[in-house]
């Protein structure tokens, strides 16, 4: 069965005293790269603290994750930090157009054909709402995917149980993604790990729905919890490490990885149904 | 980079009232002799006192943006903690006032994206 490997975690590298589990997840990386040659990297935004400044990226980042063996499979979505430059230029340099967009079009989209899903890299740092050029953007991107498996990355998670708790503007983007029966969302800013049963954008469990991971495990100090949200099925408040997801025309599979190589959550799960 | 930014009325109102907490919670700090986070948090409600005279339009520049956001975090904290202590009609009214200082996060940020 045709298959690619995802390692997907978010809020990485920063001082080490408020970032110290960057070294560790980026060492846990290159081992999982090591075993899945063919492997990609999904970077789920804030990815060199504290404001996604050039010097941020190459003191902290290029050390760690931004060595080559990772940085030439690294794709991304901005965060919240990288905003804190202006129009977060510094981090669309760093990981370039093709993996990262441009500040004027900070979204994007890639197919992969090895497993047949399409990839959707959004932002959740700028405008999302109905009249917003990025939501266009999506509608049409999606319309016009190859693969009908979606897996869509933002940084700012729409539900969660951790800091930040919920953002509602990320609804538009669920809306969307619903209508096509998206099956993945990846998402950073809380600093822990959640797996949330498929749902809908309205937060009704559905089989058909969308399932979304919170995967701030990158490095920077982890915060705990702060409210019991519906559907969360999985969460870790205490372990840095790396979401591996194993995609194939009529699966995923999820694996939640820690510094210490120990899986702490695992899954798999069809495809959803189309049509009818 | 300066943004000019039109604001709503309730993200006025929001400001405003956010505003009003920092400073309390700076005047609290001081008390305890926390003079640098008392500073801080006095600079971020005069960012907000700044944008909410400014009327309808209002210049922001890169670092008055991130004291709004800053200030957004900082509300979490105090949602959080109103939501512990089962004071849920302060905690829902601190998370609306969220949602709208995050309104203009995200409207800067696009507004400057368009202008690189």
């Amino acid at each position: 069965m045709p298959e690619q490997i995802i390692l997907a975690t978010g809020d990485m590298c920063g001082p080490p005293h408020k970032n110290p589990g960057a070294a560790a997840t980026a060492a846990l990386a290159r081992r999982l790269v090591a075993a899945d040659p063919g492997a990609m990297i999904l970077a789920l935004g804030d990815n060199a603290y504290n404001s996604g400044r050039a010097y941020e990226y190459v003191d902290h980042y290029t050390p760690t994750w931004g060595q080559p063996d990772l940085l030439g499979r690294t794709w991304s979505c901005p965060g919240n930090h990288d905003y804190r430059t202006a129009a977060a230029a510094p981090y669309f340099t760093y990981f370039g157009e093709a993996r990262a967009g441009t500040p004027r079009r900070s979204y994007y989209s890639l197919p992969l054909p090895d497993c047949g899903w399409h990839l959707v890299s959004l932002n959740s740092e700028i405008e999302q709402d109905a009249h917003a050029p990025q939501l266009a953007w999506l509608r049409a991107d999606l319309a016009a995917r190859r693969y009908q498996p979606v897996l869509a990355i933002w940084h700012r998670p729409r539900w969660g149980s951790g800091a930040h708790r919920d953002s509602k503007k990320p609804r538009w983007f669920l809306n969307e993604l619903y209508r096509v029966r998206a099956e993945l969302v990846l998402n950073g800013h809380a600093h822990h790990y959640e797996r949330f049963a498929p749902q809908r954008p309205d937060q009704i469990p559905d089989a058909r729905g969308i399932r979304q991971f919170i995967v701030g495990t990158g490095g920077r100090r982890l915060h705990g919890r702060t409210k019991d949200t519906a559907n969360s099925e999985f969460a870790r408040f205490d372990a840095f490490g790396v979401l591996k997801l194993t995609l194939t025309p009529a699966s995923y599979r999820w694996q939640f990885i820690d510094v210490d190589d120990r899986v702490l959550d695992t899954g798999e799960q069809p495809v959803n149904p189309r049509g009818a | 980079m300066d943004i000019t930014l039109t604001l709503t009325d309730d993200e006025r109102h929001a400001c405003r009232r956010a505003a009003a907490l920092l400073r309390a919670l700076s005047a609290g700090l001081a008390d305890i002799a926390t003079r640098h986070e008392s500073d801080t948090c006095g600079g971020y409600a005069a960012t907000l006192d700044r944008i909410v005279e400014s009327g309808e339009c209002c210049a922001v520049n890169a670092d008055g943006k991130v004291d709004v956001e800053q200030a957004a975090f900082i509300l979490e904290g105090i949602r959080d903690g109103l939501d512990n202590a089962d004071l849920d009609e302060g905690a829902g009214f601190i998370q609306r006032d969220i949602e709208r200082l995050n309104d203009l996060v995200f409207r800067y940020n696009s507004q400057a994206g368009h202008s690189t």
